[in-house]
């Protein structure tokens, strides 16, 4: 099945065709050749569907028996439900002026909450030495102590705050954490420190500001630290966007995840300086160089593949790649093949070059080609590390590469060459 | 496989089921609401929806059951019941759905065969290499087939166009599709 095709299965099971889709897809449904992929994709989006949902099988077993019942029962529940609204019509008049009440009690109530304590804000424990700034008077942090916009929880020893829906954040000792005057939901600035949040699941994404990033929670646990200007994040359920200074759009963080900003990372260099492969191993295939790009040739049955001799580190790298032969695709590989990315051919390019970008940092990798981004593939099954950098392409293919250029982040060890 | 009667076996749970044994029936949910639900998602893309479809199919299939002919298997009439309750449910979207959707969806219903579109190894295989994705994949993904949240809001929040987050879900899934195929015969969980 072509990908014009997948494109649109999975435009219709999103429910997201317009007639000339529609036109296509049922053109395609006709065709025996298309036919069999289009199934494909459906039988493969109820697995999906399958796999996804943890449900428990006893659930909905006892959700079956329970519309059974139901089912069996409904006469009895219907008259009881009609006996229960009879007495309530009697006296409208008294029972309006009741919900009035009740209504401008729950509004005065809510007001109250709104413009005293900032959804519900409270210190939940404090240390002897820890203190809230408000209007520039240093008071002791007590517990139960609500703590409104504009204040400055200053943790010299570790403090707990509480919000009314359960979310919690954790300050230790040495942290400052300022609450966001005349700002709508909640917005908070940690201004040093760490904090560990356990934030329950949010309307309106809660903002925990630093110096140079803003993450966004709508429901999660994480932990942040702001030393030296940098700012790090872990996360541990749930995931967060993050947003660094100067940024628009963020990036999401998901349960495992962590993130730094403000490294520095080395200047770019050529990955492959002067056209020269020292520093590389040449494992499989013919390894060359000519004007600049690295060639590898795999033979008739045996792969080729070039590996560097260092562990790289956090690394991002930039390059060409073009890929010529029996398979369509070569691979970069990380972690000496603990996990890898499938560079697909059909590129834009005239020539066949596809313009690849890859970032990894600690257990997180990224790779796009021609800006569309690849999955990420484990290849031995544990969990991905940093290590050798690879290039890969199967029996019968060539790869050319060019304008390669790598720099590492902090940590990494300097790229193979002189 | 279902948990509430151990050492119970498929022609038992059938049998004891057709004299009204509610147990027994709960087994035979427990054993094909995997299969069920996967065929329903083949038609109906609403997580909620897909469930509410699976539970119309078990009482559809408990009010035949007395009907039902032991002599058969079991999970093809149960799949055949389903696929009728599928198509009420799509006979019901019509006057909300667009004709050349409902179109589609007819001539995809009739495509679909009556095998079972799920056996345990395939699911079991599935959940193993979701478990292998990337923390923030399994989140995309989750996000957008467990929570349907759309298209559109999973852009805006990943700063992406959503032309960029529909490819990525795309080769997203034919990853998994070809993880699914590379696993060993026999992985069940």
């Amino acid at each position: 099945m072509n990908e014009a095709t997948a494109q649109l299965v999975e435009a219709y099971l999103a429910g997201d065709l317009d007639a000339a889709q529609s036109e296509r897809l049922l053109a395609a449904i006709d065709d025996p050749t298309e036919a069999v992929g289009v199934r494909r994709r459906l039988v493969f989006a109820g697995q999906l569907a399958a796999a996804l949902d943890r449900t428990p099988a006893e659930a909905v077993a006892r959700a079956v028996l329970a519309r059974l019942d139901a089912g069996a029962d409904r006469g009895v529940v219907v008259a009881g439900v009609e006996r229960a609204l009879r007495p309530r019509i009697r006296r409208p008049a008294l029972l309006l002026l009741a919900a009035a009440c009740l209504l401008a009690a729950l509004a005065a109530g809510l007001w109250w909450i709104r413009h005293e304590t900032p959804a519900g804000c409270r210190i939940a424990t404090a240390g002897a030495s820890a203190g809230v700034l408000r209007e520039m008077i240093r008071l002791p942090a007590t517990a139960g102590m609500v703590i409104r916009p504009g204040d400055a929880v200053i943790a010299d020893t570790p403090v707990g705050i509480a919000f009314a829906d359960g979310s919690r954040l954790d300050l230790a000792a040495g942290s400052r954490l300022h609450l966001q005057p005349d700002a709508p939901g909640r917005r908070v600035r940690l201004e040093a420190g760490s904090l560990h949040a356990d934030i329950a699941a949010q309307e309106a994404p809660m903002h925990i500001a630093t110096a140079d990033a803003r993450v966004e929670v709508v429901g999660t646990r994480f932990w942040l630290d702001v030393r030296d200007g940098r700012t790090s994040l872990e996360m541990y359920a749930g995931s967060v966007r993050v947003v660094r200074a100067g940024e628009t759009g963020g990036r999401l963080v998901g349960a495992g995840e962590s993130l730094r900003s403000g490294l520095s990372p080395s200047a770019w260099r050529e990955l492959f300086p002067g056209g020269s492969l020292d520093g590389w191993q040449r494992q499989l295939g013919t390894w060359t160089t000519e004007g600049g790009v690295v060639r590898g040739q795999a033979s008739a049955d045996a792969a080729a593949r070039l590996q560097s001799i260092d562990n790289l580190g956090d690394l991002e790298l930039r390059c060409r790649l073009r890929v010529s032969g029996l398979a369509h695709l070569c691979e970069i590989q990380l972690g000496g093949y603990n996990w890898f990315f499938t560079i697909p051919v059909g590129s834009r390019d005239p020539d066949g070059w596809v313009g690849v970008e890859l970032a990894q940092h600690g257990d997180v990798a990224t790779c796009t080609a021609d800006g569309v981004a690849l999955v990420r593939e484990i290849a031995d099954g544990v969990a991905p590390r940093s290590g050798p950098l690879g290039f890969y392409v199967p029996i019968g293919t060539a790869i050319e590469i060019a304008e390669a250029r790598i720099r590492t982040v902090a940590g990494g060890s300097r790229p193979p060459g002189p | 496989m279902a948990r509430i009667l151990p050492g119970m076996d498929e022609p038992q749970a059938v049998q004891l089921a057709k004299a009204g044994d509610r147990q027994a029936f709960a087994w035979l949910v427990c054993a094909y609401q995997d299969q069920l639900r996967a065929l329903v998602a083949m038609a109906v893309s609403n997580h909620d929806d897909i469930l509410d479809v699976v539970q119309e199919s078990f009482i559809d299939a408990w009010r035949g059951l007395p009907g039902f002919d032991a002599n058969r298997e079991f999970g093809p009439w149960l799949r055949t019941v389903c696929r009728n309750r599928i198509r009420q449910f799509l006979r019901q979207r019509i006057p909300r759905r667009r004709r050349e959707l409902a179109v589609i969806d007819a001539a995809l219903l009739v495509a679909s065969s009556t095998e079972d579109p799920a056996p345990d190894e395939r699911i079991a295989a599935l959940r193993a290499c979701i478990s292998a994705l990337e923390p923030s994949q399994r989140v995309l993904i989750e996000r957008r087939y467990i929570e349907d949240v759309p298209v559109q809001r999973l852009a805006a929040d990943l700063g992406k166009s959503p032309n960029a987050v529909s490819m990525v879900l795309l080769r997203l899934k034919e990853a998994l599709m070809r993880c699914m195929d590379r696993q060993p015969p026999g992985v069940v969980s």
